[in-house]
C-alpha cells in the first residue's frame, strides 16, 4: 500500500477538491485523439483500434485515479492506493493535468506554466483554482513516481 | 497492430533500395505539462533505458523540443508510439531521411 500526506493547507485543499473533482468528471468530454495522433490515420480499421485502445487505458486509469480522489481521506490530503494501482493512477494524473492545462489555463502561455513566472493575482478567480490544482495534483504525482522510480 | 505490407522481390543489382525499407523514427515532442521526472520514468520503463541515457532524451526534449528515442522497423515503432501516447506524452512517427 502506497500512503502519503500531500504538502497543502488544509483551506486550500478544501477549495480545490471541489474543483478537481469538477475537472476528473469533464475529461470523458476530452478528445484526446487531436493530440495523440494515430501514425496510420488513412487506414481506418487500424485508426479505430488506436483510438479505442487508447480510451480503454484511459479508462482504466481513470478508475485508479477515482478511487484516490473519491477516498474520504482525501478530503484531508491523505493519499492512499494500491501499489499495483500506482502506473495507472500516475498516468491518470497527467490526464488530469493535461486537461486542466488545456481548459482553464489555457490563457497561460506555455513558457510561463512550465517556469511558474506569471502573477497569479492578475489572473481570475476559476484560473488560480486551476492553477492549485495543476500544483497539487502535481505534487501527488511527483510523490508516486519517486515511489514508483 | 501489424500493418506490413506483402513487398514485392526484387533484384538488388538493378532496383535501388526501396523507401518503404527505410527505419522509422520514435519522436517524443515537448510539453509543458509533464514532470520532468515523469518523462525519465516513462523512458526508462518502456525502453529499459538507465537513467543518463533516459536524462539526456528528456533533457532533449525540454530544450530542442523534441526527441528521438527510438529508430528501427515500423511495428516496433508504431508499438512504442502507442505506448508513449498511453503515457500521455505526444508521440509522431516519422520516416528516416
Amino acid at each position: 500500500m502506497i500512503e502519503f500526506q500531500l504538502r497543502v493547507d488544509s483551506r486550500i485543499l478544501r477549495g480545490i477538491i471541489p474543483k478537481i473533482e469538477e475537472y476528473f468528471a469533464s475529461l470523458r468530454d476530452c478528445r484526446w485523439e487531436e493530440l495523440f495522433l494515430c501514425p496510420n490515420p488513412e487506414d481506418q480499421d487500424f485508426s479505430d483500434a488506436w483510438k479505442d485502445g487508447l480510451k480503454e487505458d484511459s479508462s482504466t486509469d481513470r478508475y485508479g485515479l477515482a478511487r484516490v480522489i473519491k477516498n474520504a481521506k482525501f478530503q484531508h490530503g491523505f493519499v492512499q492506493l494500491e501499489e499495483s494501482e500506482a502506473d495507472s493512477v500516475i498516468r491518470g494524473l497527467s490526464e488530469l493535468r493535461l486537461a486542466i492545462r488545456m481548459g482553464p489555463l489555457s490563457k497561460i502561455e506555455d513558457r510561463e506554466l512550465e517556469t511558474g513566472n506569471f502573477d497569479l493575482d492578475d489572473r481570475e478567480g476559476s484560473v488560480r483554482l486551476a492553477y492549485f490544482s495543476y500544483l497539487v495534483l502535481a505534487e501527488m504525482q511527483e510523490k508516486l513516481v519517486s515511489h514508483a522510480s | 497492430m501489424n500493418l506490413s505490407k506483402p513487398s514485392p522481390v526484387l533484384d538488388e543489382k538493378t532496383v535501388r533500395k526501396p523507401a518503404a525499407s527505410k527505419p522509422w523514427k520514435v519522436i517524443v515532442l515537448n510539453d509543458p505539462v509533464n514532470l520532468m521526472n515523469y518523462v525519465v520514468m516513462v523512458f526508462r520503463k518502456i525502453f529499459g533505458f538507465d537513467e543518463t541515457r533516459a536524462i539526456k532524451h528528456m533533457m532533449e526534449v525540454h530544450e530542442l523540443g523534441k526527441s528521438v528515442l527510438w529508430t528501427g522497423e515500423r511495428e516496433q515503432a508504431e508499438n512504442y508510439v502507442y505506448q508513449l501516447q498511453r503515457w500521455k506524452l505526444q508521440t509522431i512517427l516519422e520516416q528516416d531521411d
